[in-house]
């Protein structure tokens, strides 16, 4: 399977395939519907509902996701009766983009509100893409995960009454 | 008005105007299924003891309007979310706390982003020791991330098999980790008493930036 390149494929159609079911953000779940008269995206985690914009670059969507944050708090009600699995907190914003400038993950600890990054690849052919969406940053590897494993000692101590 | 409700209202008025320092943040580590009482238990307690208190869980569902739920143990319950730009109310409850309460489990999202924000760390052990290897695996992921966080042990249960948990704990993260885990008990009463007790930190910056 072939790496198309960024831009090949449409904004659209990665939020249609996300709506269809045809991709998933890892750890969100989606309301496969566009959501009110401004035909909001909207998923959510354990913690937090979001509103979902793709794009190129976070800059290029990030004003868009937060009016659309906007004004799904005004119509929080009538999302929550429509949507009850979102009995979450409407607060957030998750941005989607192929594309980040180089040393923006510094900046993330700035954002004051709920906010998620992925990084979404397409692969195949424009015509059938397979999408594949991952954290942003990505989380680190190597030495964070052998410090996080539980070793055969700690197995037995904790195991054995 | 009752001598009781005087006291209280005196105590929120005095420490809403006089406090500048925002309240020290206590996240309450979920280490089993069924902890989510255990945290509010330890809430209840620490209001018992006289402090104010704000707690925010991933499972308060809201009801009404009202972002901010008051209990009937009388210590206040919201929702686990990061909204540092939505509401006056959040910093005035901040203001008004003595704590700051964060009902945790290990896998939620949001987790990264608060763990550099505690003062304290309390891990709510399970009270069956066939899920204490389940619990020390969460409870390890956490805490190589905070090495400098000073963390206290509360076993839910009162029986010989919460305490045995308990003391497993305390020695196994002494001896893998190199940590020294404070022993907070198990019960709600001694956990709230050892951490009014404790000389908590007090962070920089409030948690609720506010929009004023």
């Amino acid at each position: 399977m072939e790496l198309l390149k960024a831009g090949s494929l449409s904004p659209v159609h990665v939020l249609d395939l996300l709506l269809r079911g045809e991709a998933a953000i890892p750890g969100v779940d989606l309301i496969g519907q566009r959501v009110g008269s401004r035909g909001v995206v909207v998923g959510f985690d354990a913690d937090t509902v979001y509103t979902i914009r793709v794009g190129a670059t976070p800059s290029e969507v990030l004003l868009a996701a937060l009016q659309d944050l906007a004004w799904l708090k005004e119509e929080e009600s009538l999302v929550r009766a429509i949507f009850p699995q979102t009995a979450r907190p409407l607060a957030g914003v998750i941005l989607a983009a192929d594309l980040f400038p180089s040393g923006f993950s510094s900046l993330l600890q700035e954002f004051s509100f709920p906010c998620r990054f992925f990084r979404w690849i397409a692969l195949g052919d424009p015509s059938r893409p397979s999408l594949v969406f991952e954290p942003y940053p990505p989380p680190i590897s190597g030495s964070g995960t052998a410090l996080e494993r539980i070793t055969e000692e700690e197995e037995r101590f904790f195991s054995s009454w | 008005m009752s001598s009781e409700n005087g006291r209280k209202g005196v105590q929120l008025i005095g420490s809403y105007f006089l406090s500048g320092i925002p309240p020290p943040r206590i996240g309450l580590l979920r280490l089993g299924p069924s902890l989510y009482r255990a945290g509010t238990a330890v809430a209840a307690s620490l209001e018992r003891e006289g402090k104010r208190i704000l707690l925010f869980s991933s499972d308060y569902q809201r009801d009404g309007t009202e972002v901010i739920a008051v209990r009937p143990e009388g210590f206040r319950e919201g929702p686990l979310a990061e909204w540092k730009t939505c509401s006056d109310q959040l910093r005035r409850e901040e203001r008004a706390s003595d704590f700051l309460l964060f009902l945790l489990h290990p896998d939620i999202p949001s987790l990264p982003r608060l763990l550099p924000l505690l003062n304290l760390l309390v891990l709510l052990l399970p009270e069956e020791t066939g899920e204490a290897i389940g619990a020390y695996r969460s409870a390890k992921r956490v805490l190589i991330q905070r090495r400098d966080l000073p963390v206290g042990l509360f076993a839910a249960g009162e029986g010989e098999a919460a305490v045995a948990v308990l003391e497993r704990f305390r020695l196994g993260l002494c001896v893998f980790l190199r940590l020294r885990p404070l022993n907070f008990g198990t019960t709600a009463s001694t956990c709230a008493k050892e951490i009014v007790g404790l000389k908590l930190d007090s962070p920089a910056e409030p948690y609720f930036h506010g929009t004023a």
